[in-house]
């Protein structure tokens, strides 16, 4: 995993932004890599989870490993279906029931959290780990307040007193650049903007100040201009030390905003390291194809080429190869 | 805002014909229960025998008699009690029942159904199939075995509702349930650390409310109809009380000669059904959060 690495390299707007967003973009990058990196807040090893369902065996993940760093921004990125999200719910305990973890272990701010229960985990969840999940529209509950929804939280992990809360809401909401605080904490979240919901989702997200935040395609169901606002505030958060696992498949999001990455395919993770090493220096040819059938508005004449379809019958062939092999050892 | 938004739904309640229309059956029903004593012109109970099968007054073939007689203005039955006394008082019998058949038909179902849909795996096969065979036993038969067996009354009445009719709420919440857990917004709840409880009590129901106050409506529509039921085969209140259902039964012995002893309290309740259904299909409309945005 490269994300140790001190030197974080770039910050060159034309390789950077294959969004295209020009200039206006450099001010959330330049102070990136300024928090010292420290030990890693999530750490996965070897993760092996199956889905058993009506006698049935599935494997989704086959020996993730992961590591994110207080401070830093690692992307998992990879197309539909990839695992990406079964990483994320693993990290946060939310697997499905029919999920078991077979092997492997992951351990989230010092403990080793591989096997917990839900009452465990609930100690965990809001506090030290939390989520923004993708669509704001159903990310908050449509017939509560916002401010009543943001209070939950405060109520729930610190015990806050009403008028102290009401301050804290708007601190939080001041914080991701809402307008009119005051006045959203008294809307439903249908009464505001896709944007104005994901600030409110994030101010939620971070209410506790939890040592890891799991942005799940935090921008895709959002416009352009209102993404590039999120993803200026998540990486402002972001560099107050916390932990950020950026679960995308929008390589210009990463090439953006991430420290590292993780490319991940059928369960596999199939190369990591650092965003300016793995984007100029990819290593393995999924990679490649990836970078490749991103859009590239700052290299005129670039065509799009789609992932070969050989490549991933190559990595399906693989991953059942794979099956094989632990099915044998186990 | 908070005033502003409220305002709001109340303006769009009120320009529901079907709302409006209902909301004033049921005023009418509570004015005619509270006030009963008041409003009745005379005892229910008071019998004028001289006077019996007196046609209603306010058809005017009564208007030859005695000026100093009573003006009986539905008429009287085969007692000489007072027909429109009768139904006022019979007012109050039907939305005594329907109002509290129905809440405790609601808390029963709701919580049942609410438990089924949130926990699911056993919990939502047990109560499933619970009310799986529930629902095959004739319901009408199954409350008047009932009441026969745990005897007359208004709370016997009221119990038989709820017994036969919680399957309707659990059902209905059930699935309701299931449907909002899948949503986002759980997830995200859940992400924040709260517990499955408070998930339920503080996520979740505000989402199911507006239906569960729909249902609420129907439910006490059928309430009535089930306690007339009961009435009709002599399995509610004592004869001396006047219901809906038992003037209906005691009409039908002398529907040749006085056919408004039964078609008047059969009016009354068709109005009161009718009405709580056009309430509850307006709230349904009104308050469902999705059809709003």
């Amino acid at each position: 995993m490269g994300c140790g690495a001190s030197s974080i390299r770039w910050c060159n707007d034309e390789r950077r932004s294959p969004q295209g967003e020009g200039t206006q973009v450099s001010d959330t990058t330049t102070d990136r890599g300024a928090v010292p990196a420290a030990g890693p807040v999530l750490q996965i090893d070897d993760l092996h989870v199956e889905i058993r369902q009506a006698g049935r065996v599935t494997p989704i993940l086959r020996g993730v490993n992961l590591s994110v760093s207080a401070g830093r921004i690692h992307a998992l990125v990879g197309e539909s279906g990839g695992g990406k999200s079964m990483v994320a719910k693993a990290a946060t305990g939310l697997l499905p029931e029919s999920a078991v973890t077979t092997r492997g272990r992951i351990v989230l701010a010092g403990q080793d959290v591989t096997r917990w229960d839900e009452p465990r985990w609930r100690t965990l969840r809001g506090r030290t780990v939390s989520m923004v999940l993708q669509d704001p529209l159903t990310a908050l509950n449509p017939v509560r307040r916002i401010g009543a929804q943001m209070a939950d939280v405060l109520r729930l992990h610190q015990g806050h007193l009403r008028a102290a809360v009401d301050a804290e809401n708007l601190r939080l909401l001041e914080q991701v650049q809402v307008r009119d605080p005051a006045q959203v904490l008294r809307q439903y979240p249908h009464q505001l903007s896709g944007g104005m919901r994901q600030r409110v989702v994030i101010a939620m997200a971070w209410a506790c100040r939890p040592q890891l935040i799991i942005c799940d395609e935090p921008t895709t169901a959002l416009d352009v201009t209102v993404q590039k606002q999120v993803l200026r505030l998540i990486h402002r958060l972001a560099g107050e030390g916390q932990g950020v696992l950026m679960v995308t498949h929008d390589l210009g999001v990463v090439a953006k905003l991430c420290h590292s990455l993780s490319v991940i395919h059928g369960g596999r993770i199939l190369e990591s390291g650092s965003v300016p090493d793995v984007f100029a220096r990819p290593q393995h040819a999924y990679t490649r194809a990836l970078l490749a059938a991103t859009p590239r508005f700052d290299r005129p004449g670039h065509t799009l080429v789609p992932v070969d379809d050989a490549l991933i019958e190559q990595l399906e062939d693989e991953a059942r190869a794979y099956d094989r092999q632990q099915g044998v050892a186990a | 805002m908070t005033e502003r938004t409220d305002i709001r739904l109340w303006q769009r309640l009120l320009r529901n014909p079907r709302v409006v229309i209902g909301g004033l059956v049921c005023l009418v029903m509570l004015v005619l229960a509270v006030g009963a004593p008041w409003i009745a012109p005379t005892d229910p109970q008071a019998q004028d025998l001289i006077a019996s099968f007196e046609s209603p007054a306010l058809l005017g073939s009564a208007a030859d008699a005695d000026p100093d007689a009573p003006r009986y203005w539905l008429g009287t039955d085969n007692l000489g009690r007072d027909v429109a006394s009768r139904m006022v008082y019979g007012t109050r019998i039907a939305l005594l029942v329907a109002v509290i058949a129905a809440t405790l038909t609601a808390l029963v179902g709701s919580l049942l159904g609410a438990l089924a849909g949130f926990y699911g795996g056993k919990v939502d096969t047990l109560i499933s199939r619970l009310v799986d065979v529930w629902m095959s036993f004739p319901p009408v038969l199954l409350a008047i075995v009932l009441v026969s067996v745990i005897g007359t009354g208004l709370w016997s009445v009221i119990a038989a509702i709820v017994i036969v009719d919680w399957t309707r709420f659990c059902r209905v919440v059930r699935a309701e349930t299931q449907a909002q857990k899948a949503l986002d917004y759980v997830t995200s709840a859940r992400m924040l650390g709260m517990s499955p409880l408070r998930i339920l009590i503080s996520e979740i129901f505000p989402n199911v409310a507006p239906l569960l106050i729909t249902l609420i409506t129907l439910e006490m529509g059928v309430a009535i109809v089930v306690e007339a039921i009961l009435s009709f085969v002599g399995l509610s209140l004592a004869s001396g009380t006047s219901t809906w259902g038992g003037m209906i039964g005691e009409g039908r012995l002398y529907v040749n000669q006085a056919p408004w002893l039964m078609v008047l309290p059969m009016l009354a309740m068709m109005a009161a059904v009718l009405g709580l259904n056009a309430l509850g299909d307006g709230l349904r409309r009104e308050l469902d959060p999705v059809v709003q945005r």
